[in-house]
């Protein structure tokens, strides 16, 4: 397929004048960006169908990853365009990786080559480099960027999220220093880049800060995490990450039970073998609990309004729902706390909004600290509403309430 | 094990975290619990524990827990200093009938580097005590116990050192209801043996014991076995052997002891004991708990999961 320039003409759009009143009058055509068959895609096309909707045209990753600008010029303007995650197809992912490869390597940072990626990217639970992914959505996503910012002004392609806001929240410290600018309380960190063990304990004394959590600067799912405590005693880490030499070094796999360390040789290679893929680091705040469960909250705001609160449950400090935390009903948390302090989370997750107003949903994750008063934003995800048997009082899932909002937007 | 809770009730108040400047809580209700948390308003527990004391009301205070008492930067700091500061003002808490040392959950700080230290002062200094707990077995140090009114006693730890569960045999606690004690693992300096327990289950000491918990222990099948033979049973109404790792064994050796169906309840949640076992017991005609049974392999399995881009 030959590759279109940004300046070439598009047939489709020259039939008449391009007059703003004449994009109007044509119906915004409603395109989603995922795969096909998963599982997020398969929501969101029951969502419309419930609201009376056609289904969305599915621009596949599969395509956009085989052609990236060949396949956003497919795109008609006008149109309101969703992206969803790519999701957890092996074949997806390899793709997403091989486009990571020039972008890391210009850089020299550490990613797979592409002989790597064919051999050992579709292995079962394998922890995939994660900026070289966040590297490779990057380049894919530009192309659909670069369709919309030539669609005119107003663009007549709306990208939903935005490009610059999907790869912020993929950057945990750039998401970090954003919202910091915007007053968010948030986990103290320790300075980028934290490149080894050693620089790890170096850089947690220098911030007094014994009890931190090492995260994959581009990772998502609590894969990587490591929850490390030290003091005169000792160390120790917890991690979901399981550890298996090989030929060509340690391989990283993803796990669902979790990992405790104590041996700070172990700890070192462990921390080490995570560095090269650039870590986030920040404090462990300690999380209020329920009945001997450790808790913590995901907030999906829509349209800037916080309409779902998911209480996350768990017998460790990794709270993530794949690995059997159990997902709750927040308001035996919420009952708990102050009035005021209910009121102030809601405020936070309505000023991650304002800060970050590409996305039309926004699953924040919230940590309320031991004392039921204080609360730090964790994370915000743009992919993060999916969130099976999760309703509004008026039984809408947040693909329903996202499509309400939208069609009052229109 | 950890412990991911912090206490929400205790001695029947519902516990309540000071908030300077913010009206005190009704002593005649809650719990106040002081602890120097993460960007909390203190650094240090003396400026917070004198804020505490400068508040209105406070001699009125009935049930106080202590929590971290350790700021982030060094969370193995000993708890002596904490245990003088209380005693310091000991005539100024005339109310004081029920004390909590070292509310610290998993979250907070590793159980095995809480440091305690020697509380033996609270005994002299809190004649009107009547529950005290403590948790955390690293340096701990009951000394000699003696208390005319002490009604509960709870000693919690990830490894609890023999030391300190002979000084509990060694205890004069007349009006002693309810004895509580976690032993641990070795690991964590657990290395009590069932020896240790003999003046504790021989009945010579405790009167009034109704309620015996020996809880958290790995070697809970001969706890058990030991327990069943004992004379202490004939004076106690409920036992608690859970959060161990009690197995059939431990359980064919209470079934066979006809003190135990002398009891009213038996309290074994978090076990090991299979299903027929569990029917045993429960085949006594007592009430029992038998929540949580453990898998054996529950820790080794690791189910690896594709990474989703959320």
């Amino acid at each position: 397929m030959t590759r279109v320039s940004a300046t070439s003409p598009f047939p489709s759009e020259h039939t008449r004048p391009m007059t703003p009143l004449g994009a109007a009058r044509r119906p915004a055509q409603a395109v989603i960006v995922g795969t096909a068959g998963d599982p997020r895609v398969a929501a969101y096309q029951a969502a419309r169908a419930r609201a009376g909707l056609a289904a969305a045209a599915l621009l596949d990753y599969r395509d956009l990853i085989a052609d990236p600008e060949g396949t956003a010029a497919h795109l008609r303007a006008p149109a309101r365009v969703r992206i969803e995650s790519p999701g957890r197809d092996p074949q997806v992912l390899a793709g997403l990786l091989a486009h990571g490869i020039a972008t890391s390597a210009r850089l020299g940072l550490h990613h797979w080559s592409r002989d790597q990626i064919e051999r050992q990217a579709g292995e079962r639970g394998r922890l995939l480099p994660p900026r070289q992914l966040y590297f490779g959505m990057a380049r894919v996503l530009s192309a659909l960027a670069a369709r919309a910012r030539d669609s005119g002004t107003p663009p007549a392609i709306a990208l939903v999220p935005d490009f610059a806001t999907i790869l912020r929240a993929f950057d945990k410290t750039a998401c970090h220093r954003h919202l910091a600018a915007a007053g968010v309380p948030l986990p103290r960190t320790l300075p980028s880049p934290v490149a080894s063990f050693e620089a790890l304990i170096a850089a947690t004394r220098a911030a007094r800060l014994s009890r931190v959590f090492v995260k994959l600067q581009h990772g998502s799912a609590a894969a990587g995490t490591v929850a490390l405590a030290t003091s005169r005693l000792g160390m120790s880490a917890v991690t979901t990450v399981e550890q298996v030499p090989a030929g060509d070094g340690i391989r990283l796999y993803n796990t669902r039970s979790l990992h405790r360390h104590t041996s700070p040789a172990e700890i070192a290679r462990l921390v080490d073998a995570l560095a090269p893929h650039g870590l986030h680091v920040e404090a462990w705040i300690p999380k209020a609990n329920i009945d001997g469960r450790i808790v913590d909250l995901r907030v999906v705001t829509v349209a800037g309004e916080p309409v779902f609160r998911v209480l996350r449950k768990s017998r460790h400090p990794i709270t993530n729902l794949h690995l059997g935390g159990e997902r709750a009903d927040a308001a035996g948390l919420l009952a708990r706390m102050s009035a005021r302090a209910v009121a102030a989370i809601d405020d936070t997750c309505r000023a991650v909004t304002r800060v970050m107003p590409g996305a039309l949903q926004l699953g924040i994750d919230i940590a309320v600290a031991t004392g039921l008063a204080r609360h730090y934003v964790l994370e915000v995800n743009v992919f993060g509403d999916l969130l099976k048997g999760v309703t509004d009082p008026r039984g809408l899932d947040p693909y329903d309430v996202q499509l309400r909002a939208t069609e009052q937007a229109a | 094990m950890t412990i991911s809770d912090n206490l929400s009730t205790f001695h029947g108040f519902d516990v309540v975290d000071f908030a300077s400047g913010e009206p005190p809580a009704d002593p005649a209700r809650t719990a106040v619990r002081l602890r120097l948390e993460y960007e909390g308003e203190f650094e240090e527990f003396a400026d917070l524990w004198a804020e505490f004391m400068g508040s209105p009301g406070v001699e009125e205070t009935q049930a106080l827990v202590i929590g971290n008492w350790a700021n982030v930067d060094d969370v193995s700091a000993p708890s002596d200093q904490a245990v003088a500061l209380i005693v310091s003002d000991a005539e100024r808490l005339p109310k004081l009938r029920a004390l909590f040392f070292g509310d610290i959950t998993s979250e907070e700080n590793e159980i095995s580097w809480i440091q305690q230290s020697d509380v033996s002062a609270f005994w002299g200094a809190f004649p009107n005590l009547e529950v005290f707990g403590v948790r955390g077995g690293n340096g701990l140090q009951l000394g000699a116990i003696r208390h005319a009114r002490l009604k509960a006693l709870t000693v919690e730890a990830g490894g609890l050192p023999r030391t300190v569960v002979r000084e509990i045999g060694d205890a004069d606690l007349p009006e002693l209801e309810h004895l509580e004690i976690w032993f641990g693992t070795p690991d964590y300096g657990g290395d009590s043996e069932p020896d240790d327990l003999a003046p504790i289950l021989d009945g010579s000491r405790f009167p009034k014991l109704v309620s015996l918990a020996l809880r958290n222990c790995e070697w809970a099948d001969q706890l058990a076995a030991a327990v069943a033979q004992a004379p202490i049973l004939d004076r106690i109404r409920q036992l608690d052997l859970s959060m161990g790792t009690l197995g059939d064994a431990g359980v064919d050796a209470l079934v066979a002891s006809p003190a135990v169906r002398r009891l009213q309840r038996i309290d074994i949640h978090h076990h090991y004991v299979s299903e027929a076992g569990v029917a045993k017991l429960k085949a006594l005609g007592i009430s029992v708990n038998a929540d949580d049974r453990q898998e054996a392999d529950d820790d080794d399995q690791s189910f690896r999961y594709v990474a989703v881009s959320e």
